[in-house]
């Protein structure tokens, strides 16, 4: 027991002399901002300092592999090889954040990092700032017109009708599909809660109108639908199920646990499956294994579209506009420090 | 016709003691058959793991449209990189893995021994149970607490050194929570191995000139080192297998072997299990059961060589223990024996 202590206390003690050789070793390059390679005589020149030190090595965060914010990013700046996997070249250390929240609190909280987020969520955190790509800045309406490249689509897939034993499920199932593709008030959910819509609210129909003409004396009051998929989709999906429940009385669930199991939830054999959807989403397209498992009764398409934002730390004042080039190159570890990135840019 | 009045008192008497005795054994085997439904889950989560492990490594994945993948064993022990595409490599999280657990270790293992000291033989009647208590309140925290705690509270503090970190977020905040996260256990079992340490022990030192540190430190923890060491074990266990605040924390850095600096982000195997389980499909679903297969294997290689080493480490030993199976094989057949012989007695009886 006291070798144990011993041993124990030896190796505290070598941890925090390596700490203390390891930080008295990192001295910064000096800089034409920073002559004296150093944060005007303060020693402890950490993250939280608010000088913005161009010497600094870029902190690169990402999401997770599988996200479909990640794969949308990626694809957009030109670097599909990480889009899915972590294929990052040697030595490029990227932390990969499980969430939306987690990276933007992380690049929030790192004066030297640069990530990504949803533009749907970018307003929300006071400590990170958003940069225009390509000189264009990211809005709902650069994103319809197609101008801000990294953008992406929110996909539903619905269930085959055939599939069902309850004719009430299936039809309730239709005209879920129909109210939130094509009703008024389908569509100002969708808005409400931050999808960027690419068809028309106001010229809509309303949706008393389409229940009267496409589904004649509808009556699915107490119905439940279970929908799956991209956990993206869950605060449009949210709108929406609220206001299909007060037009019509069914309710859809959400159950979502991520855009892989859209395709496996709407195609799985029946309610008691490990993942069961009458309605899938995806913050991706679908992929050809999946379009493979479907059939034509498995109607799919797009609800609305949201953006991609790269972001830095709201301290960082030397970075406005980026390009796609730029950002793979830092991706790829070929750019390292903030100044070389700052002179990659110009 | 007392005789016989005595005579049947006895036979009902005997009847009752037989049927009591034969509930008893009942009851006995019931509890039985439920104790191993209980054991033998382990045996089935194994089973399902193993099942689903091994299909990266036989099964066909399409990737892209025609082309098809399996996982390569040899690159599943060497590449430096977590990959879903086949060629994905586990080593690193091993070492990583281990290293965090190393780490967390290091820091845990004194506090605990020390607290559990302060708690037994130093610290004023009325504290004891106070600081007992909170210890026992520390090991009831959901994982996702410590996380959250971790996040909020340790990445700040280790973003504060003198260095660039990933916002904190870094191999050493993971040894930090689960050093937290181990305390409580290594601590409580600690605690009753020290009040075991034999009272007279304690006194004959004492009486011997040696002062109250001194004994505490050679007699009363060597005395307990057996039972420290149990706990210890199961500070490893909870180590090895913690997943979600370690994945909350950590970092997540799926490239390379960058954790020898311990303020670099890395990844253990259950931060990679769980880090984006949610959007998997395919081969980076199932691969994660792989991964499952391999963090089992450590854990129990892990615990198996600390208990020999804690056995070696008891003084008295047991001798002529049989074996667990036999033991049971033994059970059954005395039990079974005598309820087979108690029916049969009474169905020739009825018999007649």
């Amino acid at each position: 027991m006291k070798k144990i202590l011993l041993l124990c206390s030896l190796a505290l003690t070598g941890i925090i002399g390596a700490t203390v050789v390891s930080c008295g070793g990192d001295t910064p390059n000096p800089t034409p901002d920073n002559p004296g390679g150093n944060n005007g005589g303060n020693n402890n020149n950490n993250n939280n300092d608010d000088t913005f030190d161009t010497s600094k090595n870029i902190s690169l965060y990402s999401r997770e592999s599988g996200s479909g914010t990640r794969e949308c990013f990626f694809e957009g700046i030109g670097y599909g090889d990480v889009k899915k996997d972590d294929k990052w070249n040697k030595g490029v250390t990227v932390s990969a954040q499980s969430s939306n929240g987690a990276i933007m609190s992380a690049v929030g909280s790192d004066q030297y990092a640069l990530g990504y987020c949803s533009l749907d969520s970018l307003d929300t955190v006071s400590t990170i700032k958003g940069l225009k790509f390509n000189g264009v800045e990211a809005s709902n309406e650069t994103v319809v017109d197609g101008t801000y490249g990294l953008q992406r689509n929110f996909n539903y897939v619905v269930r085959d009708s055939a599939l069902y034993t309850d004719a009430k499920k299936a039809k309730a199932k239709e005209a879920f599909e129909v109210f939130m593709t094509e009703s008024s008030e389908g569509l100002q959910a969708i808005a409400a809660q931050g999808g960027i819509l690419t068809k028309n609210v106001i010229t809509a129909k309303k949706w008393s109108e389409i229940a009267a003409e496409k589904f004649p004396g509808l009556d699915i009051d107490g119905v439940e639908l279970r929908a799956c998929g991209s956990t993206s989709v869950e605060k449009v999906l949210g709108g929406l199920a609220a206001s299909f429940e007060e037009l019509t009385g069914c309710k859809v669930s959400p159950n979502q646990s991520g855009s892989g199991d859209a395709v496996k939830g709407v195609t799985a054999s029946g309610e008691g499956a490990e993942i069961y959807g009458d309605i899938g989403f995806l913050s991706r397209e679908i992929n050809a294994e999946e379009k493979a498992s479907l059939n034509t009764n498995n109607t799919n398409g797009a609800i609305c579209k949201d953006a991609v934002v790269p972001i830095v730390n709201v301290k960082n004042t030397a970075v406005e506009n980026v390009t796609a080039d730029i950002l793979a190159k830092a991706y790829k570890g070929e750019v390292k420090t903030w100044s070389a990135f700052i002179e990659a840019i110009k | 016709m007392l005789e016989e009045l005595n005579k049947d008192n006895i036979v009902q008497e005997d009847k009752k003691f037989k049927r009591k005795e034969l509930t008893d054994r009942i009851v006995k085997l019931i509890f039985l058959f439920i104790a191993i439904i209980c054991a033998s889950f382990v045996i089935f989560i194994v089973i399902f793991i193993l099942e689903k492990g091994i299909e990266p490594f036989v099964k066909n994945y399409s990737l892209v449209e025609g082309e098809v993948v399996q996982q390569n064993i040899g690159l599943f022990f060497t590449n430096t990189r977590w990959l879903y595409d086949g060629n994905g490599g586990m080593g690193f999280l091993l070492l990583t893995t281990l290293y965090t657990t190393l780490l967390s270790l290091i820091i845990s293992i004194p506090v605990s021994i020390f607290t559990a000291l302060f708690i037994v033989r130093m610290a004023p009647k009325r504290a004891k149970p106070v600081i007992k208590t909170c210890v026992e309140l520390l090991s009831s925290i959901p994982s996702v607490i410590y996380g959250i705690f971790g996040m909020g509270v340790i990445c700040p503090i280790i973003q504060m050194a003198p260095v660039q970190t990933f916002a904190g977020n870094s191999i050493l905040s993971a040894s930090l929570v689960l050093a937290l996260m181990s305390i409580p256990t290594i601590t409580m079992v600690s605690i009753n191995a020290i009040e075991a340490v034999d009272k007279s022990m304690i006194n004959a030192s004492i009486a011997l000139g040696a002062s109250n540190a001194q004994t505490n430190l050679k007699i009363v923890l060597f005395s307990a080192k057996s039972g420290i060491f149990a706990g210890i074990i199961l500070g490893v266990g909870r180590a090895l297998g913690e997943a979600t605040a370690v994945q909350m924390v950590i970092g997540n850095n799926a490239n390379g072997l960058g954790f020898y600096n311990p303020l670099n982000p890395g990844m253990t195997l259950t931060s990679a299990m769980l880090s984006g389980i949610g959007e998997a499909s395919g081969i980076g679903y199932d691969v994660r059961f792989s991964l499952g297969i391999v963090l089992i294997l450590v854990i129990l290689m892990i615990t198996s060589i600390l208990n020999v080493v804690k056995n070696k480490m008891d003084v008295i030993k047991t001798k002529n223990s049989t074996s667990v199976i036999k033991k049971i094989g033994k059970f059954f057949s005395s039990d079974i024996a005598f309820i087979r012989t108690y029916f049969n007695d009474k169905f020739k009886k009825d018999s007649k």
